[in-house]
């Protein structure tokens, strides 16, 4: 028994390392002090010089990534919501089906959504003129696509565990639809829909195989930027860049751990 | 406070039928209970009066207008949920105000009536609470206080009491009958619970697959229960399966299964027909020599269970049945294997013609 928990404890132990172990590595390299070209650890010694040489095309790139981001998570905040409100609550038949229709941009593998949607704007361009690889939409659209499915994920799931006779209560009252969604229904999934807000920006944020289709040039968003110039020009502020970033996500889910609860976001929650 | 008719209301779902062609009239500030077993269609008829299920057929009527058209929230009903359904992200002044916003009730105005409604649930002071920080039978009181804040024509409770303890499920009935009495609301409430319903209720409307088995007071269903089902749901009772073997003017003779030929009266069916004997415990003698009432059974006692001011036998008959027996403590009684002489009057029995049944053999029912 007492063999059994010790041997638990290690490969707990062993599995915080391994998720632990590549932050502390591009944390502790992005302080070197000698100006490599590859990823020194442990580092020789302690500055802040390559926080300060961080380009501006970085900057450029994050501002890209988080107006991208936000657009995609409020939109699939907004679509989200209203469809996981379609498919708990409908009564006709073919729920299931629907359901797995949402799950199937997940299983789709990246690079190809990617390339899918580049010519699909190709194609829409050509019929119509519209130039969506232009600016940002088309990007926030094809994010919008693979996110969606983990806001209609986590919106349904407080949903179908959420009292109905909450909504009956409202109703009988005498609230109307649309104050009953406002007063009662809202309120209660928000956890939810938080949850899915978050997951769609990460998503978003994190994205380079349908990003790299999409977002080229001065529109590149940020993993685009580093990925390219990781392969190309490698730069120890570039590994400043990571920490930041490293830091900032830190720091999100902190913030979201406080004010949704992370169990709502990450697998196997509560309840 | 308003009357509600149910005329004709059956409910189906996918060809099943949930209720069937069910009429009810409701008089104002009437208290009723419906009361059965679970998939019996009570809640699914409450449901219906609350607009939230849509009958198949038939029509509602609250105070004279024919509402099965109209949406709940115009319905002007203050609902109590069994899981009491409290918005978890309001006070409880919040809650209890929840249908005086809706209904754009000034501010000041609406403030009084929810003070007003804390008192009348005794929990003044308590506005501020969070719903979370309540106890199951403060909870309760809230979402009784919410249904009645918007001066509901009709309150339905939906197993209001179900989720509390025994003890808290007491004083809470004797709370809402004074409530309803004080208020004259009319009242329509569901449960399982055969006690709750006959301390609370006017009438009770004892329902079975879908379909009324009988409406009555308390006391009517219990001593005349019109059916087998409404018999052996209220209250305990023997059933004895037995064969007409003579009618006459003066009643009628059966041969039971458990042996023994007894009188019952009038006339029940033809000489022949099979028969079942539903007799209260409380309405049989049990003593070791017969105690005088014209029908006598003879058994051994098996169990006795004093259960305080009554004690319970179970008695044996020659054939092997269990008829249960209660008597008062301070009757001598009998003690476990002894011998016994039941008795009772032909008056103590209801009589139900059996279709083309075979006898059975009779057992108590609780």
């Amino acid at each position: 028994m007492t063999g059994r928990i010790r041997w638990s404890s290690v490969v707990a132990a062993a599995t915080i390392l391994f998720l632990l172990g590549p932050f502390v590595v591009i944390l502790g390299a992005s302080f070197d002090t000698g100006d490599n070209y590859h990823v020194q650890f442990p580092p020789r010694g302690f500055t802040l010089a390559w926080f300060g040489q961080i380009s501006p095309k970085y900057v450029q790139a994050a501002w890209t990534s988080l107006v991208v981001g936000l657009a995609v998570a409020v939109l699939a905040g907004v679509i989200g919501t209203a469809a996981a409100l379609g498919i708990v609550r409908s009564r006709i038949g073919g729920k299931e089906a629907f359901q797995a229709f949402f799950r199937l941009p997940v299983q789709i593998p990246l690079v190809v959504t990617g390339a899918v949607f580049l010519q699909f704007y190709y194609y829409v361009s050509a019929l119509t003129g519209l130039d969506l690889l232009r600016g940002l939409a088309g990007l926030i659209l094809a994010h919008l696509f693979i996110a969606l499915p983990y806001c209609v994920g986590s919106v349904s799931s407080v949903l179908v565990r959420m009292n109905p006779s909450l909504e009956e209560a409202a109703q009988s009252l005498g609230a109307t639809h649309w104050s009953t969604f406002r007063r009662v229904t809202l309120p209660a999934i928000r956890p939810g829909v938080a949850a899915g807000m978050f997951y769609a920006f990460i998503v978003s944020f994190g994205d380079v195989p349908v990003a790299i289709f999409l977002a080229a040039g001065d529109a590149a968003t940020l993993p685009v930027r580093i990925f390219q110039d990781m392969q190309f020009d490698f730069q120890p502020s570039m590994l400043a860049v990571s920490s930041l970033i490293v830091i900032v996500s830190a720091a999100l889910i902190l913030a979201v751990q406080r004010f949704a609860g992370l169990d709502m976001v990450l697998p196997g929650g509560r309840r | 406070m308003a009357s509600v008719s149910l005329r004709s209301v059956s409910k189906a779902y996918a060809g099943t039928a949930a209720v069937s062609d069910v009429s009810l009239e409701v008089a104002e500030g009437e208290f009723v209970v419906l009361l059965g077993p679970s998939g019996c269609g009570k809640t699914t008829t409450l449901r219906m009066v609350a607009g939230f299920v849509q009958p198949s057929a038939g029509s509602i009527l609250i105070g004279g207008d024919d509402v099965t058209a109209v949406p709940p929230r115009a319905r002007n009903i203050g609902m109590v949920f069994q899981s009491y359904a409290l918005f978890p992200n309001m006070s409880v002044a919040e809650n209890i105000g929840f249908g005086l916003r809706e209904r754009r009730v000034p501010a000041d105005q609406a403030k009084r009536r929810v003070d007003e409604l804390l008192e009348l649930v005794q929990l003044s002071g308590r506005g501020g609470a969070s719903v979370e920080e309540l106890s199951g039978g403060q909870q309760q009181r809230v979402a009784l206080a919410r249904a009645l804040a918007i001066r509901p024509r009709l309150l339905l409770m939906d197993e209001p009491l179900g989720a509390l303890d025994l003890k808290l499920r007491e004083s809470m009935q004797i709370e809402l009958h004074r409530l309803q009495r004080d208020l004259k609301i009319t009242t329509i409430l569901v449960t399982h619970d055969q006690q709750e319903a006959m301390s609370l209720a006017d009438r009770i409307v004892i329902m079975k697959d879908g379909r009324i088995q009988q409406v009555g007071s308390s006391q009517e269903l219990y001593d005349r229960p019109a059916n087998r089902f409404v018999a052996e749901f209220i209250g305990k009772n023997n059933l004895l399966r037995g064969r007409v073997v003579d009618t006459g003017a003066e009643g009628s003779a059966v041969r039971l299964a458990e042996g023994g030929v007894v009188r019952i009266l009038g006339v029940v069916g033809r000489v022949g027909d099979f028969v079942d004997l539903s007799i209260r415990p409380e309405s049989i003698l049990l003593g070791t020599t017969p105690l005088g009432a014209a029908n006598v059974l003879t058994g051994t006692v098996q169990d006795r269970r004093f259960l305080g001011n009554i004690v319970h036998y179970f008695v044996k008959t020659a054939s092997g049945g269990t008829i249960l027996v209660e008597r008062p403590a301070v009757d001598p009684g009998a003690a476990p294997g002894e011998p016994v002489a039941i008795s009772w009057e032909p008056d103590g029995a209801v009589v139900f013609p059996v279709g083309e049944a075979s006898p059975g053999r009779g057992a108590p029912t609780a």
